[in-house]
């Protein structure tokens, strides 16, 4: 199996199915990565990942090599989520399962308990916000990354990330999560 | 520094993705302020969920899957050159299929014009479109299989169990597979709809129109006012 991703793009090329297997295998899970997060919906997200892939493969020879291969990748994905998310505007918004009420046993599992906690923050901020903010903290995005992907200039990346955080951050506050967790972190 | 200079730096921290509880100056200055240790409290635990969130497994066919769409040229449609003998063989075929189509429609009109609605539910079905609905590739390959509303014959037949059901047709995972044939897609899917909860589950993660049928069966259209559907549990 070809060693660099040069290599394995070459072999991918010509045809080699092992190649193209390693290929899926070596970036199913970035590209899934980031569809999730824009969809937040983890069948479409899946689609969206195969066609992501499939487009990609198909087009290998349009990437320059002078540039590095995975923003231009995960650019292919964005595009896709955003045709996505285009034809389904108007229907109804996700909603979150995660309860309102606060767990009360946060030191039983408190990462667990801090990422329903973001995920109920999450949950009510806006989409754009969202997006971005997870595509930066979680994805490890760079803003001008998120910008092609969301195709929007890196002002505007960084006012929504920043936006978020503050909305989540008030919402952990107002919710009493800090200082479970501080007192969770006290007692071990 | 001063209280509204902390959110500023904290903010300038992430975006470098630096630590915040290693910066001096926000030490120092939470050291002697409860609200700002606080506020610094609270980023640091909106970053601990962030790390906490997880994304879903990805099924285990998906590997498969991808190497069956770049398989099948179908899937994505390729840029294509005419020569000006296939666009003539093209147009040839599709007058054909004119001619066809309004040799047809004279045969039919009489009978449309003189039957009940309800009495006749296959003539209503027409109005009902023919469509082709593929179910998309994330489903296993030896349970995909297409969906045929047949005009005329007022069924739509479910060959198999646990088949998704996107029921919404601007659902972007099978609007590139449907084609409407005739008129109007709309009335379709209104009555896939309507036929379709009584046997199907949501998926935990939305509120999408998305379905799982739980069994084999058939979804027959009694006629086109959708006043009398049923979805019968025949195997």
């Amino acid at each position: 199996m070809p060693s660099t991703l040069q290599s394995l793009v070459d072999a991918c090329l010509v045809g080699d199915s092992t190649a193209t297997a390693a290929f899926v295998a070596r970036f199913r899970g970035p590209v899934f990565g980031l569809c999730y997060r824009i969809l937040g919906h983890r069948e479409d997200a899946e689609d969206m990942a195969q066609e992501t892939l499939v487009r990609a493969l198909r087009s290998l020879d349009r990437w320059d090599r002078d540039r590095p291969f995975e923003p231009w990748l995960l650019a292919i994905a964005g595009n896709r989520c955003r045709t996505l998310l285009a034809r389904r505007y108007h229907r109804p918004k996700m909603q979150s399962d995660v309860s309102e009420l606060a767990d009360p046993r946060p030191d039983v599992n408190a990462a667990k308990f801090l990422a329903e906690e973001i995920e109920l923050a999450l949950s009510k901020v806006r989409e754009e916000y969202r997006r971005a903010f997870l595509l930066f903290h979680e994805r490890h995005l760079s803003y001008e990354q998120i910008g092609q992907v969301l195709d929007c200039p890196l002002g505007t990346v960084k006012t929504w990330v920043h936006r978020a955080r503050k909305e989540i951050v008030s919402q952990l506050h107002s919710r009493g999560v800090v200082h479970e967790q501080r007192d969770a972190v006290r007692r071990t | 520094m001063r209280c509204e200079e902390l959110e500023v730096r904290i903010h300038e921290l992430l975006d470098q993705r630096k630590s915040i509880r290693d910066d001096p100056e926000v030490v120092a200055h939470a050291a002697v302020c409860a609200e700002c240790d606080k506020r610094v409290a609270s980023f640091q635990a909106m970053l601990d969920g962030v790390q906490a969130l997880s994304v879903p497994e990805l099924s285990p066919q998906f590997d498969r899957a991808v190497l069956r769409r770049l398989a099948n040229p179908t899937a994505v449609p390729r840029r294509r050159t005419y020569s000006w003998y296939s666009v003539a063989a093209s147009f040839a075929v599709a007058a054909s299929l004119l001619v066809a189509g309004l040799v047809w429609w004279h045969a039919q009109r009489p009978q449309q014009d003189g039957g009940s609605q309800l009495a006749n539910p296959s003539k209503q079905s027409a109005d009902l479109a023919a469509f082709v609905w593929t179910i998309p590739g994330r489903v296993p390959s030896e349970r995909i299989h297409e969906v045929c509303w047949t005009t005329g014959r007022n069924v739509v037949t479910l060959p198999g169990k646990f088949r998704r059901v996107a029921m919404s047709p601007d659902d972007t995972s099978i609007a590139g597979r449907i084609r409407p044939v005739t008129r109007p897609m709309g009335v379709a899917w209104a009555v896939l709809k309507r036929a379709l909860p009584a046997n199907t589950e949501k998926t935990p993660d939305s509120n999408h129109d998305t379905g799982w049928i739980h069994s084999p069966g058939r979804i027959a259209v009694a006629n086109a006012s959708e006043s009398s559907v049923s979805y019968p549990r025949s195997a």
